[in-house]
């Protein structure tokens, strides 16, 4: 009863199709970006007479993966710790959760149901951008090989190539992998949720705090910090792409990513148990 | 005890199993590249930008720095070695008679050297590259090229033209083998943000990528091969000839010296 009322909510909320909406333009954005890019470096207006780029690399599967790589490290976690940050404390600020937790429901059952439906999202929402993005790339750019080269993505550190059905198998068992991922932003955004009085606040905390950890993450003078960040091990994901798969690195930066989203998710889950309710 | 702090108990267990699991115990691999005893019938190449940097300011090789860098050659007894930012001539000799009687060497284009105690070895190099050195020899009974440059530290388009035109080159000659190393001032490594160290990296994926597709990058994860933590210097190797063992001898340089020399050991497949 509680997971449909809180399935309603959040149907009801719209944040749902504002962040498929954003994913959609940002989708169609990228396509003509790509579509440009492309067209500059193939026809005439190429800057640089040495370089690994043609006719072939521009198809439907290299499009799907710009689209999905930049899309999953700058706009998903944005929507992702959204709608953590909304979850306990909106219900906080609007009085709700006096209400909801006098069914009576017992508070571990209201976090769980809540968490469990946010992470639902979180994976329909990276499955439908995957999926959009590989429809868009078939039919706008065309397939093809998947060729990855050093230096683009950050995703291999010699020039390697897919074939499109190994592509497709790998762009699959990616999207579990990169809603695990987000589950990191999501549980944190969450645990902030459970301290904060109104939504705004837990989101914009959520949103901000994730940028400043996904930057020093990503610049390497901080390399010694970078084992302590969640936002270090966001894009393991990348590894499923390679020719050759490193099963144990990516078993290891996987258990690294849950172990993560369980902590806060523990923080989040004591926080919430142990704080009083008012009003 | 209650269901929640139960289900709390849970999620720290969990976590800490997960963590555990993600703990990588395994000793680093990134253990410094120490050359091996040269075995015989391997050939053994070594570059080496001998210039450094003094409060900001870079410099070619110094005279004072000369006994060291002889040292660490001598103990890497390579075939050949091709130097950069060495645009004096009588320094270079120095270097070359601080090493041995046996020892010649000469000057390309621009700061570019080489020196070798190797008989018969034939010197070459493209005119329309600025800074260059290249040798080319027979190594049981067939012929082998080698082209070194030492690329523009601050243009990244200086650079994707130079390698382009070098590599060009290079293809162009007759032989069995080829062999492209040098300073070629690229990085772009799979874990930094090289984009802080160049004004185009988009052009340095180009012309990294260019050579990539054609040879193999020895040194490639083996360690930065400059001062801060970056790698800058390469040897790229045709696919005929095999890697025996490749990457930066750390611990050499010396005073204000900011790269390490790069030595790979190759022979035929």
């Amino acid at each position: 009863m509680i997971a449909r009322l809180e399935l309603l909510r959040l149907w009801r909320s719209r944040r749902p199709w504002i962040a498929a909406g954003a994913l959609v333009l940002f989708l169609g954005l990228m396509l003509v970006g790509f579509y440009t890019y492309a067209q500059s470096k193939t026809r005439g207006a190429v800057r640089f007479e040495y370089t690994f780029e043609n006719e072939s690399y521009f198809n439907g599967l290299t499009f799907a993966l710009y689209a999905f790589y930049f899309g999953f490290v700058l706009l998903l976690p944005v929507f992702v710790a959204t709608e953590g940050g909304a979850q306990i404390a909106g219900d906080t600020a609007s009085g709700n959760l006096g209400l909801l937790l006098a069914r009576p429901v017992s508070k571990t059952r209201l976090f769980f149901t809540k968490l469990g439906l946010a992470a639902l999202f979180c994976v329909l929402l990276v499955g439908l951008f995957l999926g959009v993005s590989l429809l868009v790339g078939l039919v706008a750019v065309g397939w093809g090989e998947l060729a990855l080269y050093p230096g683009v993505l950050q995703m291999t550190d010699r020039p390697q190539h897919l074939g499109q059905q190994e592509a497709l198998a790998r762009f699959l068992i990616a999207w579990p992998a990169a809603s695990a991922s987000l589950l990191c932003p999501l549980a944190f955004s969450l645990w902030i949720s459970t301290w904060a009085k109104s939504a705004v606040n837990a989101v914009g905390l959520s949103v901000s705090l994730y940028l400043v950890l996904y930057v020093i993450s990503e610049v390497h003078f901080f390399q010694d910090l970078r084992p302590w960040l969640f936002t270090s091990y966001a894009t393991w994901w990348r590894a499923l792409f390679r020719e050759r798969i490193d099963w144990n690195a990516a078993l290891h930066d996987g258990a690294r990513v849950l172990g993560f989203a369980t902590l806060f998710t523990a923080l989040a889950l004591r926080r919430f148990r142990t704080r009083e309710e008012h009003g | 005890m209650k269901s929640g702090a139960w289900a709390e108990l849970l999620l720290w267990v969990a976590a800490v199993a997960l963590f555990a699991v993600g703990a990588d115990f395994r000793a680093p691999d990134a253990s410094p590249f120490e050359p091996p005893k040269r075995a015989p019938g391997v050939l053994r190449l070594v570059t080496w930008n001998v210039g450094g940097a003094e409060n900001g300011t870079p410099h070619s090789l110094r005279a004072g720095h000369v006994p060291a860098v002889a040292d660490a050659l001598a103990a890497l007894d390579a075939d050949v070695v091709f130097v950069q930012e060495v645009p004096d001539s009588e320094l270079l000799r120095t270097l070359a008679r601080a090493l041995g009687s046996d020892w010649n060497a000469w000057r390309g284009r621009g700061d570019c050297g080489v020196i070798t105690r190797r008989p018969s070895v034939e010197r070459w190099g493209p005119r329309r590259v600025r800074n260059q050195a290249g040798v080319r020899f027979e190594l049981d009974g067939r012929e082998l090229v080698v082209l070194s440059t030492h690329a523009d530290a601050f243009s990244a388009k200086e650079r994707n033209e130079a390698i382009g035109e070098a590599l060009d080159a290079l293809f162009d000659e007759p032989g069995a083998g080829k062999v492209f190393l040098g300073d070629l001032n690229l990085d772009v490594d799979l874990d930094k943000k090289s984009e802080l160290f160049s004004d185009d990296l988009h052009a340095d994926v180009e012309s990294y990528n260019v050579l990539a597709e054609r040879f193999v990058d020895a040194g490639l994860g083996r360690g930065p091969t400059a001062e801060p933590d970056r790698r800058l210097d390469y040897a790229f190797v045709s696919r005929e000839l095999e890697i025996v063992a490749a990457g930066p001898w750390l611990g050499r340089r010396t005073g204000t010296m900011d790269h390490h020399p790069v030595v790979v050991d190759l022979r035929w497949r």
